[in-house]
């Protein structure tokens, strides 16, 4: 592939997904300009191995690169704290809905991104991948690189930790 | 269908993400299932605020200028559209000094206005370093390094045993497994007998594989699931070396015409076995 064909090749498989790109990485960064740069880096690379990208689309395989980024940056600039798993909080998934919990229709859109970034990682990544970036089960295991039971069973228990934090934060007014 | 047989499902259930049968089994399970009833009903209120609270971070109206000027790609369209076009020809110059990358990102930035927001805060020696370990692994994670095939083929028979539907036509009896698959699909596989090898058949089912329509044979080894795809190809003969993935083994051959992968948690060695026999079985017929 010539350097011209590759740019091309950016421009149209690649550069199209910025925003689905720059969403995941404020997400997983949770910084405004930290997600600038890292996007910045993830093209950058995504550039180099775009000769590996089979068919036009592009995005699922765009946003593995950025999620890579993303880690890496964590791990220099967060101590890598930030890819702490689930903590011991979650033993209450499976706990009775508590009465607020059809209330949640009441979170706006600040309570709601804050219930998100409080997330473990691992849990934000594939909710983020599947609400907001509409990413099917089988894109999300090649993205995050686990089986496809693992998407179902993390996604399953990542909806229900949000649904029960949203439900406690609407609860005690945001 | 019990709820202690649906697990995480009901999530599968609400994303579409299961077959047509297993779908419809799940509609009629949360309808009569109180918990599972209650999943749903909080998962909908949860996507019902998701969707209308509009929480998606949007990228910054320069961030695409950014990107073209670090990768070193034409802003001309961008130009066109953007309040500072007056900086497009700064980072022209930079393209044609061949300046790309982390090592060199801050030159020429001085008489521009700044292409980015600030400078790149992985330029450290040791950042480098890390960068370069980066990119080590992206080789390894990142397709092509894994033939798509084999991924493809991995998360079928993984899908295939998800959801609980592994035949669309289920009988041990060759002589009806093979004739289900005519007028559904433009090929007939070679469908073997192989129970008294202890690799019984378990039945049939179509599916799809690298883009394309296959016949999904299943066989069992006890309680292992043995998922063999099969369809045809132009060139004659071949063996593609045994491979795992996600813990799975997957091997592959050509024969007569057909292209067979065979994929299970079975161990590498059973698998093995079974593959040779499959083939010595279309050998013979």
């Amino acid at each position: 592939m010539t350097e011209r064909d590759r740019l091309a090749r950016f421009e149209t498989a690649l550069l199209p997904h910025l925003d689905a790109a720059y969403d995941l990485a404020r997400w997983l960064t949770r910084d405004d300009r930290d997600a600038d740069d890292v996007v910045q880096e993830a093209y950058l690379r995504a550039l180099r191995y775009v000769d590996g990208l089979r068919g036009d689309d592009g995005r699922a395989w765009l946003l593995t690169i950025v999620r890579r980024t993303c880690y890496t940056w964590l791990a220099r600039h967060r101590g890598g704290h930030e890819t702490a798993t689930a903590d011991a909080d979650d033993v209450a998934d499976d706990a009775a809905p508590n009465p607020e919990a059809l209330l949640i229709e009441r979170a706006d859109r600040d309570l709601v991104r804050g219930a998100i970034g409080a997330l473990p990682l691992e849990f934000r990544e594939v909710l983020v991948l599947r609400e907001l970036e509409e990413l099917s089960y089988k894109e999300i295991a090649a993205v995050i690189d686990v089986p496809l039971g693992t998407v179902m069973s993390r996604l399953a228990r990542a909806r229900e930790r949000l649904h029960r934090d949203l439900a406690r934060r609407v609860s005690r007014g945001g | 269908m019990k709820c202690t047989d649906v697990g995480d499902l009901v999530h599968a259930y609400l994303d579409g993400e299961l077959d047509l049968v297993r779908a419809l089994e799940m509609e009629r399970h949360v309808d009569e299932c109180p918990r599972c009833g209650a999943t749903a009903k909080r998962q909908r209120a949860l996507r019902a605020v998701l969707a209308t609270a509009d929480v998606r971070y949007a990228a910054d109206p320069q961030l695409a200028e950014r990107v073209r000027a670090r990768v070193g790609a034409p802003v001309a369209d961008a130009a066109l559209m953007s309040p500072l076009a007056s900086a497009a020809p700064a980072r022209r110059d930079r393209r044609a000094e061949g300046v790309r990358g982390v090592e060199t990102r801050a030159i020429g930035t001085t008489e521009t206005p700044p292409v980015t927001r600030r400078p790149w805060r992985w330029a450290s020696g040791a950042a480098l370093a890390a960068a370069a370990s980066v990119v080590i692994v992206l080789r390894v994670l990142v397709p092509p390094a894994q033939p798509p095939l084999v991924d493809d083929i991995v998360a079928s028979h993984v899908r295939s045993l998800m959801v609980d539907h592994l035949t669309d036509v289920a009988s041990s009896d060759r002589h009806t497994v093979r004739p289900w698959f005519d007028g559904k699909l433009d090929f007939a596989p070679a469908v073997n007998d192989l129970a008294s090898a202890g690799f019984p058949l378990i039945g049939g089912r179509l599916d799809y594989v690298g883009g394309r329509a296959v016949a999904a044979l299943v066989y069992a080894r006890q309680k292992h699931v043995i998922n063999v795809f099969a369809w045809p190809t132009p060139s004659g003969a071949a063996e593609h070396a045994p491979t795992a993935l996600h813990g799975y083994n997957v091997v592959g051959w050509t024969l007569q015409g057909m292209t067979y992968w065979a994929v299970s948690d079975l161990n590498a060695g059973e698998l093995g076995d079974f593959a040779s026999r499959v083939r010595e079985a279309a050998g013979a017929s």
